[in-house]
């Protein structure tokens, strides 16, 4: 069984169908990425597989249980969700270490002592120990980003979403980040990214999956899906998006 | 959520409401309003109210065994504090008149005063008839009786007019621009004209005898003012004459 | 009596009028935070309240207000203490302003750390304790103190409900000494003093709590 099944999922915003029916499956220690043109709809799926968005219609399976039935605790859900966002979204009000516990703290009900054990030794996985003490705006978008992947992982989630996680980076910065998700990938942790970076996704995805308009094109492995697909929508996206050298 | 805040806010406005309201107090204890701006009858010295008008209550209090807490307002708070039943009585050389009677009651007249209108000596103003009276800039405290008096009588004889008058804070400010040349005329009453002779170097110009009377002014239907007229009979008018010469010296 | 006298004389009044001004703000502060809050709730009927809220106590004076509350309201069965009366009007009148700070720093907040927060799993209790009133709160303290200076003038007022604060101590000395130029010219050095203490109280007390990154507007 799948860790997230879902089936025709459809959302409407008014009258206008951003997703047209998706039909997905993410199993436990799988990467997926998703890419595709702007407004296809990727970023909105992310956002309903934990409930940011509610869905219009169709169903999601996490961990066996359907959570778009009415009476379902969606904080319980999130709180098994990771979550990564594209300008990092970090509490510019605390530390990094702080930021980090925070949720430890508040919503896995960890003592403080245990929460910034675990803390420093996420944070040290990344190499932001000798940051903990800085506040956000100390810091620059790569450090930032990682401190926000730390902020999700130490959660021990389920899956961790990303979306668009290195967007709002500089190339070298970019680099930075992608090696980190990179070794979260090795790692086997259960990933959903969304992202217009070919580069990231060659290097974090198990396969990806591409999509147009509201509807999933196809899946594939990143170098079949970048230079041997057929259809015209694709080709046209990678020709666009990468680097050819 | 939400909510929880607003609720707490608005719990704890309420409650500053209620305690605000709800103060109750031992029925004994007499809440006097005074306003400590009109020697000798009410003033404050060295941190103590001292004055006629406070002698005379407080041995009505020891007569009678009760407690009393003063609170100074200005002068029309205080009025306002009787007339609104925040207070059980005030003193402060307040004079019985017609229209003050239509929403507070008076006790019977306590001291006789004078209606003083003052000048410098150097100025040597001297007003022999009232329709001089036009020729000079009148002030005085604001809210006093002379309001009334200068509206009701003076104004339809075509002696002065009420718009023309200046008003001010307290004495104070009356006598500082009698000082300084921009008033002529300050309306004291006679007890406070006796004190502020000693102070300053000013003169009768004119004094308006024979109808002002102090009372000691109670909330409507006041209980108290009853058992006060009973306690001034009581003591006699000689007594009461020997306590307000006292301070007449 | 020398011009120290008179300061210490005076000085009296001073701790009714820090206390009138603290016990003001403070109900200020709560106004303003209850019409902050709310104004996030989008019902009709809460947006007509607080619009006509803000019009009533931006528009009257603040003595008027007073009057109303102290003598006004024993005419129909209410009657309310001095103290409360005047926390009660300068409480609602500055309420007012205060949630128009507060209702500027709540904007300010990064709504993408809001959805940060509900991503991980928080309620709404949480995100408002945790990230949203901290920064917030940060972000008001400029406005609070002026706020805090605005109340502190118009304690004055409160002499006329008999709170024997620092005006009530001149009016009363004035009367007997006649000095008047001395006595307000004292006022005016402890009201100052009293400014000047309270700023640096707050300057210490926002040095703590500063952050790099979190400007205040």
């Amino acid at each position: 069984m799948a860790l997230i099944e879902v089936r025709n999922l459809v959302k409407k915003f008014d009258d206008k169908a951003v997703l047209k029916g998706i039909n997905i499956d993410l199993h436990q220690g799988n990467s997926k990425v998703l890419m595709g043109t702007s407004g296809c709809g990727k970023s909105t799926l992310l956002r309903c597989l934990n409930l940011l968005i509610q869905p219009t219609s169709g169903q999601i399976i996490f961990k066996g249980e359907d959570i778009t039935r009415p009476g379902v605790d969606v904080r319980k859900v999130r709180e098994d969700i990771g979550f990564v966002f594209q300008h990092f979204a970090l509490y510019r009000h605390l530390t990094v270490e702080e930021n980090v516990t925070l949720g430890l703290r508040k919503i896995k009900k960890m003592k403080s002592k245990e929460a910034v054990e675990k803390a420093s030794h996420e944070l040290n996985r990344v190499g932001m120990f000798e940051h903990r003490n800085k506040y956000p705006a100390q810091l620059s978008g790569g450090q930032k980003q990682r401190a926000a992947i730390v902020r999700a992982l130490a959660m021990d989630p389920a899956v961790l979403f990303l979306d668009e996680p290195t967007s709002a980076l500089d190339p070298q910065m970019s680099r930075e980040v992608v090696t980190v998700i990179n070794k979260l990938f090795l790692d086997n942790i259960t990933m959903f990214c969304v992202t217009h970076d070919a580069f990231l996704a060659k290097y974090i995805s198990d396969s990806i999956v591409f999509m147009d308009d509201g509807v999933i094109v196809a899946e594939d492995i990143a170098e079949r899906l970048f230079y041997e697909s057929v259809d015209p929508r694709i080709k046209q996206f990678f020709l666009s998006v990468i680097d050819h050298r | 959520m939400k909510k929880i805040i607003i609720l707490f806010c608005l719990l704890y406005f309420v409650s500053l409401a209620v305690l605000g309201c709800g103060k109750k107090e031992e029925a004994s204890v007499i809440k006097v309003a005074v306003c400590p701006t009109s020697p000798p009858n009410m003033f404050e010295e060295n941190g103590k109210y001292q004055g006629i008008d406070l002698d005379i209550f407080e041995s009505f209090c020891k007569a009678r065994g009760f407690q009393y807490k003063i609170t100074s307002y200005d002068w029309q708070g205080m009025l306002g504090a009787v007339i609104g039943k925040q207070a059980d009585v005030a003193f402060s050389a307040i004079s019985i008149t017609d229209k003050r009677k239509e929403v507070m009651d008076f006790s019977k007249p306590y001291m006789e005063n004078t209606w003083n209108l003052v000048s410098l000596k150097g100025r040597n103003i001297v007003v022999n008839d009232l329709a001089e009276l036009k020729k000079y800039s009148i002030g005085y405290p604001r809210g006093m009786a002379y309001s009334d008096f200068i509206k009701d009588k003076l104004e339809p004889q075509g002696v002065y007019k009420l718009s023309d008058v200046k008003m001010y804070p307290t004495y104070n400010e009356v006598l500082a621009d009698l000082k300084n040349g921009n008033l002529d005329l300050a309306f004291l009453d006679g007890s406070v004209a006796s004190v502020y002779r000693k102070k300053m170097d000013i003169q009768d110009s004119y004094v308006f005898t024979g109808f002002d009377m102090f009372g000691f002014a109670f909330p409507k239907g006041s209980p108290l003012r009853k058992d006060f007229d009973r306690y001034l009979n009581e003591i006699g008018p000689e007594k009461l004459k020997a306590i307000v010469d006292r301070w007449l010296k | 009596m020398t011009f120290w006298d008179i300061l210490i004389i005076l000085a009296r009044g001073a701790g009714y009028t820090i206390l009138v001004t603290v016990a003001s703000v403070s109900a200020g502060l709560a106004m303003g935070l209850f019409l902050a809050v709310l104004s996030t709730i989008r019902w009709k009927a809460v947006s007509f309240f607080l619009a006509a809220y803000n019009y009533v106590f931006r528009s009257v004076p603040a003595l008027v207000l007073l009057f109303l509350v102290f003598f006004g309201l024993p005419g129909l069965g209410i009657r309310i203490s001095p103290f409360v009366s005047i926390v009660l009007s300068l409480g609602l009148i500055s309420g007012a302003y205060l949630a128009e700070i507060f209702r500027g720093a709540m904007a300010a907040v990064d709504q993408d750390e809001i959805v940060a927060a509900e991503a991980s799993g928080m309620n709404s209790m949480q995100i408002f304790l945790y990230i949203m009133f901290p920064q917030m709160f940060r972000m008001s303290i400029p406005g609070m103190i002026n706020e805090f200076t605005s109340v502190l003038k118009y304690t004055p007022f409160a002499y006329t409900v008999g709170i024997p604060e620092i005006m009530k101590e001149a009016m009363s000395l004035a009367v007997m000494t006649l000095r008047g130029l001395e006595i307000y010219l004292a006022v005016g050095i402890i009201y100052f003093i009293i400014y000047r203490l309270f700023v640096m109280l707050f300057m210490t007390f926002e040095k703590k709590f500063r952050i790099p990154g979190l400007a205040p507007e």
